[in-house]
């Protein structure tokens, strides 16, 4: 397959970029044209304002910042694991930052109160714990000496989603009415209490971390061509693995705890770009940080576009979109290689 | 394609301190009880070509791991460019250390130009001079026509070609008064034979311009035709160790091999021929 210039898909995704967010602010149970509002100044105008305002606009700003969070999360566990098919839900981190959160959702929401900006960093807290205990876990089983196993990996990953499940399921049965809902509320993954408060907090922690990663596109590619010939190549191959771990941790951590699960953005984002235009961390990690925002931003309108006035939790869509191109890519790999 | 068959004289070259490049000293590498290599030192020196030959499992590359910095040993020590190899950081012993492993296990579709670039990651010469490096070590390595194709999708003896090139693109220019180090294992276990001649004339060609060369190989002809000295191990000890006319003697090769060796004189070079 002929590859795209990485300019050519940055110019693409440039211009998508403002489109997909303009989908998401006329889209929904009601269908709002920007413009109109500019335009007349009559009473139905103020609430339409609102909506866009006050709902809309959060609402997506946030699917675009999990969006671009949760594929480069993706990318970076790709490239650590040197495996296409890693994911941070596979591996367990997405199960292990649920059953994190719920942990702190029962057993702090008593005293810490509910929906403010401290209950929000405290779940995320609780959420960046477990992310790193099961990404840890999983990291630990599956090396050793040579490298990391992907088949011990992914049967880790198994191992840690059902022990962190059991424990969001006892943590639940535990739970009193408001922190149920509160749970199931992000477990499903959803956009719909995104506020502007959360929205800063989204801007500031993920800012900081996603600004990060670029810088470990060099080491990435060397580490694609194996553990030792990486560090023949001068990387300090352990380091890395502890600093991409400990951010991927904080950022699905992160995600998690302020929209829920939201499955397969993070596999199928890196993969698409990685198809266009190559595996090279340089322009794969900003290129899957636009496509991620895109392709959840779309997610997001679509959600609330399809049953309107009812709304699909997002990571229904992306589950439903994610799964079958998962499943397709599966079987090309089987079909190259006969087997993962 | 012309192969050049000439075969590279011995020559002494400027570079020649009296200093070893790299040197073993009684290093020994034990897992458990079980030793792997046993107590053994030697020499590599810049502007030679070492090989090192043994049977499967004679611990050839561990010995390598043990030169190249990937294993420590369990005793002795390994000295770099005069200092000891735990001394140097990564990055700095990548910049004059290239080592190219037996297998690698690249599964992302990088294009070979790709590979070979990632060369270039310990140095920061510039995107231009980069470009100009991979292009010379594609060509070096007979690998120029495999630029723009996906590395996944080459033959085994293309994807050597193509690490081949990575690994001279890491080492292609000298630090001013350090001599590089080049460290392969099996470099051409998956090349024909005319590939395997243009790569050992290439690694012979880097020793001549004061690169330190040591590989492990099977073909004990190729050793004869390219060495300087030749290692020659056998369950983790070092049997001999000398010029090619010391150590490639047919009793020793028997005992070593388990094989009947002749030897006889190259009708073209002169150079030792031995067959079983």
């Amino acid at each position: 397959m002929r590859r795209l210039a990485p300019k050519t898909l940055f110019i693409l995704l440039g211009g998508l970029l403002p489109l997909s967010l303009l989908c998401g602010l006329i889209l929904g149970p009601q269908i709002i044209l920007p413009f109109e509002l500019l335009t007349s100044g009559d009473g139905s105008v103020v609430s339409d304002r609102l909506i866009i305002e006050q709902i809309r606009l959060p609402r997506t700003l946030m699917a675009g910042l999990i969006g671009a969070a949760l594929a480069v999360a993706g990318v970076m566990m790709q490239g650590l694991f040197r495996n296409p098919l890693a994911d941070p839900s596979l591996i367990g981190v997405s199960s292990g930052a649920s059953a994190g959160a719920s942990f702190v959702i029962v057993l702090g929401a008593g005293w810490l109160g509910s929906h403010d900006l401290l209950g929000v960093s405290a779940v995320a807290l609780g959420a960046f714990a477990g992310a790193a205990l099961a990404t840890y876990t999983v990291y630990r089983l599956a090396a050793h000496g040579s490298g990391t196993s992907v088949a011990t990996m992914l049967l880790a990953g198994i191992a840690i989603s059902a022990l962190a499940g059991a424990l969001n399921s006892f943590f639940s049965f535990i739970a009193d009415n408001h922190m149920l809902r509160q749970i199931s509320l992000w477990q499903m993954g959803s956009l719909s209490g995104v506020t502007w408060s959360r929205l800063w907090f989204a801007v500031m922690v993920f800012g900081c971390v996603l600004s990060f990663f670029p810088r470990f596109s060099g080491a990435l590619n060397a580490l694609l061509l194996g553990e030792s010939e990486a560090r023949h190549l001068g990387v300090n191959v352990h380091r890395l693995k502890i600093q991409v771990i400990a951010l991927v941790a904080l950022t699905v951590g992160t995600a998690v705890a302020l929209t829920g699960t939201i499955a397969f953005v993070g596999l199928v984002t890196p993969h698409i770009i990685r198809l266009l235009i190559g595996p090279n961390h340089r322009a794969l990690i900003p290129a899957s940080m636009l496509g991620g925002a895109i392709l959840l931003m779309l997610a997001d309108a679509l959600s609330r576009y399809i049953l309107a006035p009812a709304e699909l939790p997002i990571g229904v869509v992306t589950a439903l979109l994610g799964a079958p191109f998962f499943l397709s890519l599966l079987n090309q790999q089987r079909k190259m290689q006969g087997g993962v | 394609m012309a192969i050049d068959i000439q075969i590279g004289d011995k020559q002494t070259s400027d570079i020649h301190t009296n200093e070893p490049l790299l040197n073993l000293a009684n290093v020994e590498y034990r897992v458990g009880d079980k030793a792997l290599v046993r107590p053994l030192s030697c020499e590599v020196l810049a502007g030679q070509v070492s090989v090192l030959l043994g049977p499967n499992g004679a611990g050839k590359t561990t010995l390598l791991k043990l030169a190249s910095g990937e294993l420590t040993p369990t005793a002795g020590r390994v000295h770099f460019q005069g200092r000891q190899l735990a001394e140097h950081s990564l990055s700095e012993r990548a910049q004059s250390l290239a080592v190219l492993p037996q297998s690698s296990p690249l599964n992302f579709p990088f294009l070979s130009e790709e590979v070979v670039l990632l060369g270039r990651t310990p140095h920061s010469t510039g995107a231009r001079m980069d470009a100009d490096i991979v292009n010379q070590a594609l060509l070096l390595a007979d690998a120029e026509h495999l630029r723009s194709q996906a590395y996944t999708q080459l033959s085994g003896g293309e994807q050597q070609r193509v690490q081949l090139a990575r690994i001279f693109a890491q080492v292609w220019q000298m630090q001013p008064g350090k001599a590089n180090l080049l460290i392969l294992d099996e470099p051409t276990s998956a090349l024909d034979f005319a590939h395997q001649r243009l790569i050992l004339q290439a690694l012979r060609d880097k020793a001549d311009q004061g690169c330190g060369v040591l590989l492990a190989l099977h073909d004990l002809n190729l050793a004869a035709a390219f060495a300087d000295q030749v290692l020659l191990m056998d369950k983790g000890v070092l049997r001999a160790y000398g010029s090619v006319a010391e150590v490639l003697q047919p009793p020793l090769l028997s005992e070593v091999f388990g094989l009947e060796f002749y030897r006889m004189d190259h009708p073209g070079t002169g150079k030792p021929l031995l067959v079983y």
